[in-house]
């Protein structure tokens, strides 16, 4: 079963997004912050790794950069509200597989999901 | 001294009277001889008697005729003295009047020398000048015209009695030496001009040295006075010309015209032109010399309004100069706090945008599961689809805030302008039905392809038409025109519609950003539209009239054009 990870410090999007994604049947696990994220990449086996950029204890650039670090093969997708990531995809393009503009739309990110672990 | 003829028989009467005297005494004497004999002594006595009051009487008639004689010659004198006083008496009478007229004359001249002085304005001058040529030394026509010393000819300025074309036909090069009225700003001083007969014109005479000396700047010899008289060698066309500007509608009537130049510290600004068209009167010697007196005068004033036009030319330079470069300032400044304010704002909805898109996401999130969940034909389903669609609505105006603070960078592909058109019609045909406008396509099929970037291009001409529909609403006549065309710079996308129009003092505002008169409008829509089009180094521009409609022009320019902008860009 494919282990998918939401980092997502919006308690009611973190929900959503877990059901969505359970229902699909992906094996959900959830961090509020860059901490849990971290604490559970060490605990776990994870295949996907879904991110929004801006988290209470750390800047998710930060938090990208140190699971790059510790995890390099593990596909992330960016989870982000600022537009002008898509400009800014152009630097992270080698280090991220994909990402996402708020608000979400499920079937988009589902899609963007299957695409990535195909 | 001699005597009076007319004393001589009184001489001769006086001897005459004595003899016969005498010989009465002889006669007596023989009468009394014969009858009484009287002494010698007697006779002596009467004899001496008589010569005494011969004397006496001869002494009395020399006093009486000496007397007399006196006062005749002193009566003559008399008479001699009345006729040198009368004489006198009669060149004083003279003499007053020409003084008299004199005096009139300065008078006049004091009176127009102090109207002349009272303005700065030179049109106002030399039309003081005029009034004072025709009404005070009585000249039926007065053209004034000026030296132009860069361009190099001499123009009609001001008249009286002439007609404006001709005014302004009159135009004389200063390269032409044979004109008169060029000898008259060369040589600086007054001519008497003749019309001729093969047209053109002539230095009829040489104006009297007195007046020569008023009208000259410096002591010039005589020969050369006679030299400028006989330079007739023929007319010149442009003299013709002059000749048919300034005898205009004269034909058949002899006339003179008297060349004044209007001088100011050696320098001639001016010509002063008169003739007497009506009267046909010659232009007499004495009226050249009040003339010359009163341009001496005319001359300063002109200066003086010359210099104060230069000045007040100079001041108004430096004044306007100082109010644009206020204004730039101003249009600066106020760029300045309109960017501070964008920027700001776009500070802001970075911060808005980021907080409300986490809420703005749960909610769409969970609605599409509601959404998800609901059957088909549970009522419910239309109502989470409304949950979504007002999201996608808040995320609409988050974007729009974002794009308009922020400057767009179009991504330009070469594209044709009408396919975007197209396209954008054909996602809007529903709402375009929906409204009950009538559209109209104006496109021009030979447009050529240029660098534009799509997506936004296409945002542009998306909310212009919606402003469109939504203020034709309510109007009886529906009608949606878009049509393109193309310059030789830009091409060109007209949409109007046939709403109620802009009011005039909303025109410059409808770009500012968050100015909308529409009850939901943000205000950004046209905003956004300013920004991507000058983000295509375009322009926007609107067209409104009350009650008819609004049109609203994008142009884009071509490829060459842009081009050269970027490389002024990178030149300057």
């Amino acid at each position: 079963m494919i282990r998918v990870l939401i980092t997502e410090d919006e308690e009611v999007l973190r929900e959503v997004f877990k059901d969505e994604l359970t229902e699909e049947g992906y094996d959900v696990l959830e961090a509020r912050d860059a901490k849990g994220t971290l604490d559970c990449l060490k605990k776990e086996k994870v295949d996907l790794l879904i991110l929004d950029i801006k988290l209470p204890d750390m800047s998710g650039l930060k938090l990208l950069e140190q699971v790059r670090k510790g995890y390099p093969a593990l596909p992330i997708i960016v989870c982000t509200a600022y537009d002008t990531f898509k400009t800014d995809y152009e630097i992270w393009a080698g280090h991220i597989a994909d990402y996402i503009v708020k608000p979400v739309d499920l079937e988009v990110l589902k899609e963007k999901i299957a695409r990535i672990i195909g | 001294m001699k005597e009076p003829t007319y004393l001589r028989p009184l001489r001769w009467l006086t001897i005459s009277i004595f003899l016969l005297m005498l010989l009465v005494y002889r006669l007596t004497e023989n009468y009394l001889n014969r009858n009484l004999s009287t002494s010698w002594a007697t006779f002596l006595s009467v004899t001496f008697s008589l010569i005494g009051i011969a004397i006496l009487l001869l002494v009395v008639f020399k006093v009486i005729y000496g007397q007399i004689w006196k006062l005749t010659l002193s009566q003559k004198k008399l008479e001699e003295m009345a006729s040198l006083i009368n004489r006198a008496k009669d060149e004083l009478e003279e003499k007053n009047i020409v003084i008299t007229q004199k005096i009139n004359e300065l008078k006049t001249l004091d009176k127009i020398s102090k109207a002349m002085t009272s303005t700065m304005d030179l049109d106002r001058v030399l039309s003081i000048i005029l009034e004072g040529v025709s009404k005070h030394l009585n000249f039926d026509r007065a053209i004034i015209c000026m030296v132009n010393e860069k361009g190099g000819f001499i123009e009609g300025r001001q008249a009286i009695g002439v007609a404006r074309e001709h005014l302004s036909a009159l135009r004389i090069p200063l390269a032409d030496e044979q004109n008169p009225i060029v000898k008259t700003v060369r040589d600086g001083r007054p001519y008497i001009i003749a019309r001729v007969s093969e047209g053109g014109m002539r230095l009829e005479e040489p104006v009297s040295s007195q007046v020569r000396r008023l009208g000259s700047t410096s002591g010039e010899s005589e020969a050369e006075v006679t030299v400028a008289s006989h330079s007739e060698k023929g007319t010149t066309s442009s003299q013709k010309a002059t000749y048919g500007q300034i005898f205009a509608g004269l034909e058949g009537r002899a006339n003179t015209l008297a060349s004044v130049p209007l001088v100011a510290k050696e320098r001639v600004n001016g010509i002063l032109l008169v003739d007497n068209l009506h009267s046909g009167r010659p232009i007499e010697e004495e009226e050249l010399r009040s003339l010359v007196t009163f341009t001496n005068q005319a001359g300063l004033a002109i200066e003086n309004a010359r210099l104060y036009d230069t000045e007040k030319r100079f001041s108004e330079e430096l004044r306007h100069q100082v109010e644009l470069a206020e204004k730039e300032l101003r249009e600066a400044q106020a760029q300045i706090i309109h960017s501070e304010r964008l920027a700001a704002i776009g500070e802001m909805s970075v911060i808005v945008a980021h907080e409300v898109r986490n809420p703005m996401s749960s909610i769409r999130s969970c609605a599409q599961r509601v959404h998800k969940a609901v059957e088909e034909e549970d009522p419910n389903k239309k109502y989470s689809n409304y949950i979504m669609q007002e999201v996608d609505r808040l995320e609409r105006i988050v974007k729009d805030m974002l794009t308009v603070t922020r400057q767009p960078k179009p991504n330009l592909v070469e594209e044709n302008v009408n396919r975007v058109i197209e396209e954008i019609l054909l996602h809007m045909d529903d709402e375009i039905r929906k409204s009950g406008a009538v559209l109209i396509k104006e496109l021009n099929q030979n447009l050529p392809v240029i660098p534009v970037d799509p997506a936004l291009l296409e945002q542009v001409v998306l909310n212009i038409i919606q402003n469109a529909l939504f203020f034709m609403q309510g109007q009886e006549k529906k009608e949606l025109k878009i049509a393109t065309g193309q310059d030789k710079r830009f091409i060109q996308i007209m949409i109007s519609d046939t709403g109620p129009g802009i009011p005039h003092h909303n025109r410059r505002r409808v770009f500012e950003p968050f100015f909308s008169t529409k009850p939901q409008g943000t205000g950004l829509g046209l905003a956004i539209c300013q920004r991507i089009v000058v983000a295509h180094k375009g322009k926007i521009e609107l067209e409104s009239e009350i009650d008819k409609g609004t049109i609203f022009i994008v142009s884009l320019p071509m490829k060459r054009a842009r081009e050269k902008e970027e490389n002024k860009g990178l030149e300057g």
